[in-house]
């Protein structure tokens, strides 16, 4: 099997062009704050189409968790992060020669962006050659490499390109400026007074002096510039035309598969920079496993959305089971509960699973949905009003069309801006509906009656403590707080029993 | 590199990130003392502050610093001329430094800033070699390791040559805005610029110019011409930018020769500080000894006629001294009559503890303690700062506070802590907190109101703790000597009420 993608196990399953749009339940869930998040400051790789497309197998999922998790080892990261960051620099040598004024300036531009190219080239291939790689894709991109950089195009053209670099920089000239002119010559230097001068203090300053001198750093050249060149020219003339040649000879030196993986690591090195943020403070992830049966289990999951905004890690996390049999869940509970925060924590986890992404949970199994669906209520504000019941029913309409028995569906406070009894009424024939057609759905409703319907349905509930509070703890019902009496010394955790302990750690 | 007189290399100090420096300072009064070391100059107070708050825990340093006070006490005069060279020489160069600065006022030219870059390099060479005189002719007098290490290394680095290549220096670059020609070499780099340039030299003669000329006379596209004004500013940058290097050399260097000065103007200047102290104290006649130091996990506190210094400086006379034996003991609880001199008395352990902690002396004829890893005070507040926790709560919070920055061998002076609640309270809150302490082997030194506590310790731990009572005399009146004794249950609070109330209400 030949490298082909190292996004796609396999790539021509997947019409991937720009025409693929953001899925509806992006904004429901919150995704399209998070994959703005993401994507952030990598836009020049157009990297959002790859988290619009949902994966269709689990096979396909694996070859991407499989290479993640390459990524999430450090080592790797870093290797693919410093070959992101040169071919950054490479794709701007090769603007430059493009784009600029004077011919020898594209030229040498075209030369040092190859020359940049070569070098990248070999060093990510002698980075990765000794790597023991997991993945399927790695696998096959290492080898894919090797070839590469052994066949005799590369080679040959690597070769050039070095020898012509060096005869370039081994030119040495001096400008010997007066008042009223400038006399450019070849001459041996007489050495380096700044350096003598530092040499001088080195004894009493033992921090290194690093300074760059940078003159005439405007990538353009200037008037001087340009009678300096020609003066090296005229001395140089048979180096400057071997290099109009070389130009001509190679104008299209990049390999397609070299530029499609550059783009194509930033949605990993995109992903784990995004995990790494919240890692530090305190979040965990964890990648998905899959079922051939239509379960659902996550554990300690959280709303991740919510968890990029929050400074630190404060958020309250909730497991899901949904066990064969089982289909149909209907949260209720108190406002400002936490439900719309736990269904969209749940929707998240599974999209994210389904395009080979870790998820916000401690550890997790789940089906591979053939599609997500949700309906979330455009507006936090409760009122009767006809018009927007229209607008949701219209809603969910379409989605009621295209769901299958292998869907996951999430729907929240639907006919909320209905009466209550219209509400039941509406909420009893679709749940029905939905018990029936076996479909996977969270079903979130302030009316808790609805929770009585059938044997089938499991309840969860977002709870509150002996005092009222709000615990934004969801569990199934059967469950209950504790209270703990507490003195004016352990609140400080001062109580002897827990000083000993504190004490016993210190040095 | 100079060798730092207030650490060690060898010595690996901890450095902790202490926040509960103004409580101490306030607590032990050591505003007082360190006002003595300042004698009125800022520097001094902030230098003197931070070291001492910043307590040694390592049994060799102290002992390094107090071996280069002694020296320095011996040797005063020296030490004060030698910070007298060092604060004149920074009031002169903070002039320059702005001077010098590549981006400071665009119309002065590069090469001015250079040669006032220079200025401040001849300031600082004259200012080390006033530094090597007074020290060539003084080292003798010095025993102290700190103080020869610092002498050789000053040796070591001020030598002729040193002072030879800067004076080159400082000729070469002190006109260079009269100079003819300057040289620079380059090579070729990215999109054909020039790159790697390179100052050769700046030229008076132009020998070395005509004779190139003889070789390239033929080469005429060798010459560029300077006629446009592009041109000219173009050839103007790169000398500008040769500049800016010797410029940046130049600040490197200075930079770190300011902060060099600096740091031994502050290292010194403890010292200098400790000088101070130490001729106000003989003065006045308040005797001291160099404290005998003991490692942390080794428990000892022994002392004879300890007073407090901050009292002494502020009533100008010695007030009540104090003996005490309590090695072995990781607790003292301290009890007895009111005002009978008991905050004093803790007081005056705190500041002698920290005092040697930094390195000096103390006010005591002997003192010998072991070294605690941190200090810290718990004294009543007067009134609560916070009003939306109770006055227990902050008591709580603060001890939290302090046992959270907690090492293994600390120490904790505590004035009156847990008498914001009843005595029963009180006595429980006390007695989980301070026997969790002292079992994980931090000393506490308790003054307290709580008899029921003091007791209970009395009857149940008496061999970790001493019992310490301030004293009265048989008629009543206070001794403010504090001496080895049980608890008993008056605190003579009847005296006080007796003076101030029943006296009062007697003579109307």
């Amino acid at each position: 099997m030949e490298f082909q993608s190292i996004l796609f196990n396999k790539r021509n399953q997947y019409c991937l062009n720009e025409s693929v749009y953001e899925p509806e339940f992006f904004c429901d869930l919150n995704l399209d704050q998070l994959v703005n998040d993401i994507v952030e400051n990598k836009e020049e790789y157009n990297l959002k189409p790859f988290f619009y497309l949902k994966l269709k197998n689990v096979e396909d999922i694996n070859y991407r968790l499989d290479i993640m998790k390459e990524f999430d080892n450090n080592n790797l990261y870093s290797i693919m992060y410093d070959f992101s960051a040169n071919m950054k620099r490479f794709k701007e040598y090769k603007e430059y020669s493009e784009t600029l004024y004077f011919d020898y300036q594209l030229n040498k531009w075209f030369l040092d962006s190859a020359d940049l190219y070569c070098r990248i080239v070999l060093e990510l291939n002698e980075k990765i050659s000794i790597l023991k790689f997991d993945s399927l894709g790695f696998r096959l991109f290492q080898g894919w490499i090797e070839s590469y950089i052994n066949s005799d195009e590369f080679k040959i053209f690597s070769q050039l390109t070095f020898e012509m670099e060096e005869l370039f920089s081994n030119i040495k000239y001096n400008l010997k400026i007066f008042k009223n002119k400038v006399l450019v010559t070849f001459e041996k230097s007489e050495g380096n007074y700044c350096d003598t001068l530092s040499k001088c203090f080195d004894k009493i300053n033992d921090k290194k002096f690093d300074f760059k001198l940078g003159i005439f750093k405007d990538v353009k050249i200037n008037p001087i510039e340009d009678l300096i060149i020609k003066a090296i020219k005229e001395e140089k003339t048979e180096l400057f035309e071997r290099l109009s040649k070389y130009r001509n000879d190679f104008s299209n030196f990049e390999n397609e598969k070299i530029m499609n993986f550059i783009r194509e690591i930033q949605f990993y090195i995109s992903y784990i920079d995004f995990m790494n943020k919240l890692r530090k403070k305190g979040y965990v992830f964890s990648y998905p496993k899959f079922s051939d049966t239509k379960i659902v289990e996550f554990k300690n999951m959280y709303d991740l959305a919510l968890a990029n905004k929050n400074s630190k890690e404060t958020i309250i996390r909730n497991d899901l089971f949904l066990e064969r049999e089982e289909n149909v869940l209907i949260l209720s509970g108190p406002n400002q509960g936490g439900k719309t925060t736990y269904a969209r924590a749940f929707g998240q986890a599974s999209y994210l699973a389904f395009i080979g992404c870790p998820i916000a949970c401690d550890e997790s199994k789940i089906y591979l949905f053939d599609n997500v669906y949700t309906h979330f209520s455009n507006d936090e504000n409760i009122n009767i009003d006809t018009g927007k019941l229209k607008e949701e029913l219209v809603r969910l309409e379409k989605i009621i069309k295209r769901i299958t028995p292998n869907s996951l569906l999430i729907l929240n406070e639907l006919f909320a801006t209905t009466t209550t009894y219209d509400g039941y009424n509406m909420g009893k024939d679709l749940i029905e509906y939905l018990i029936e057609l076996e479909c996977v759905c969270l079903y979130v409703t302030h009316i808790f009656e609805l929770s009585k319907l059938s044997r089938k349905i499991v309840n969860l509930v977002a709870c509150v403590d002996s005092s009222k509070n709000r615990t934004y703890k969801i569990l199934r019902k059967d469950s209950d707080g504790k209270v703990y009496a507490n003195t004016i010394a352990e609140k400080y955790d001062l109580s002897y029993k827990s000083l000993k302990k504190r004490l016993s750690n210190i040095n | 590199m100079i060798r730092s007189l207030l650490f060690e290399k060898s010595i690996d100090e901890e450095k902790f990130n202490v926040k509960e420096k103004e409580e101490l300072t306030d607590d032990l009064n050591l505003e007082l003392i360190i006002k003595s070391m300042a004698k009125d100059d800022l520097f001094l107070y902030k230098t003197c502050k931070e070291v001492i708050l910043n307590s040694l825990t390592k049994k060799e340093l102290i002992l390094f610093r107090q071996s280069i006070l002694k020296d320095c006490i011996e040797n005063k005069n020296i030490i004060l001329e030698l910070y007298s060279v060092i604060t004149t020489t920074l009031k002169q160069s903070k002039k320059y430094i702005d001077y010098t600065k590549p981006h400071y006022a665009k119309v002065i030219t590069m090469s001015n800033k250079v040669e006032n870059g220079i200025g401040l390099i001849y300031i600082y060479v004259n200012s080390f070699e006033k530094l090597k005189k007074i020290l060539d002719e003084s080292k003798k007098y010095f025993s102290s390791k700190g103080l020869v290490d610092f002498n050789k290394d000053v040796d070591e680095i001020f030598t002729k040559e040193f002072f030879d290549e800067c004076k080159y220096h400082v000729e070469y670059l002190s006109n260079v805005s009269e100079k003819k020609f300057m040289m620079v070499s380059a090579t070729i780099g990215k999109g054909m610029k020039g790159t790697n340039y390179v100052l050769d030299k700046i030229s008076e003669s132009e020998s070395y110019n005509l004779l190139s000329n003889i070789f390239n006379k033929n080469n005429k596209s060798n010459v560029i011409n300077l006629e446009s004004v592009n041109l000219a500013n173009n050839a103007n940058e790169i000398i500008d930018g040769m500049y800016t290097h010797i410029l940046r050399v130049i600040n490197h260097s200075a930079k770190y020769i300011q902060e060099f000065l600096e740091s031994l103007r502050y290292e010194i200047g403890f010292y200098v500080g400790g000088i101070n102290l130490y001729e106000e104290m003989k003065s006045k006649g308040f005797h001291t000894t160099m404290p005998v130091v003991e490692e942390s996990i080794d428990v000892v506190l022994e002392f004879e006629d300890l007073y407090d210094l901050g009292l002494a400086i502020d009533k100008e006379k010695l007030p009540v001294r104090n003996d005490l034996n309590a090695s072995k003991k990781n607790l003292i609880v301290i009890t007895g009559a009111n005002q009978g001199g008991k905050s004093t008395y803790l007081r005056s352990i705190g500041l002698a503890q920290i005092l040697m902690q930094s390195g000096l002396f103390v006010p005591a004829e002997f003192y010998r303690s072991n070294i605690s890893k941190r200090i810290f005070t718990h004294f009543t507040r007067k009134e609560d700062i916070n009003m939306n926790s109770g006055r227990l709560d902050e008591e709580l919070l603060r001890i939290n506070n302090i046992i959270n920055n907690m090492n293994k061998h600390s120490i904790v002076f505590m004035n009156e802590s847990f008498a914001t609640t009843t005595e029963r309270e009180g006595t429980i809150i006390a007695k989980e907190i301070i026997l969790a302490l002292i079992e994980e082997n931090v000393k506490v030194i308790y003054v307290t109101h709580l008899y029921e506590f003091a007791e209970k310790i009395y009857q149940e731990n008496n061999n970790e703790a001493t019992f310490l009572r301030a004293g009265r005399t048989d008629i009543g009146e206070r001794t403010f000597k504090i001496k080895e004794d049980r608890p008993i249950y008056t605190s003579y609070g009847e005296d006080l009420y007796k003076k101030h109330i029943k006296e009062n209400i007697k003579k109307t």
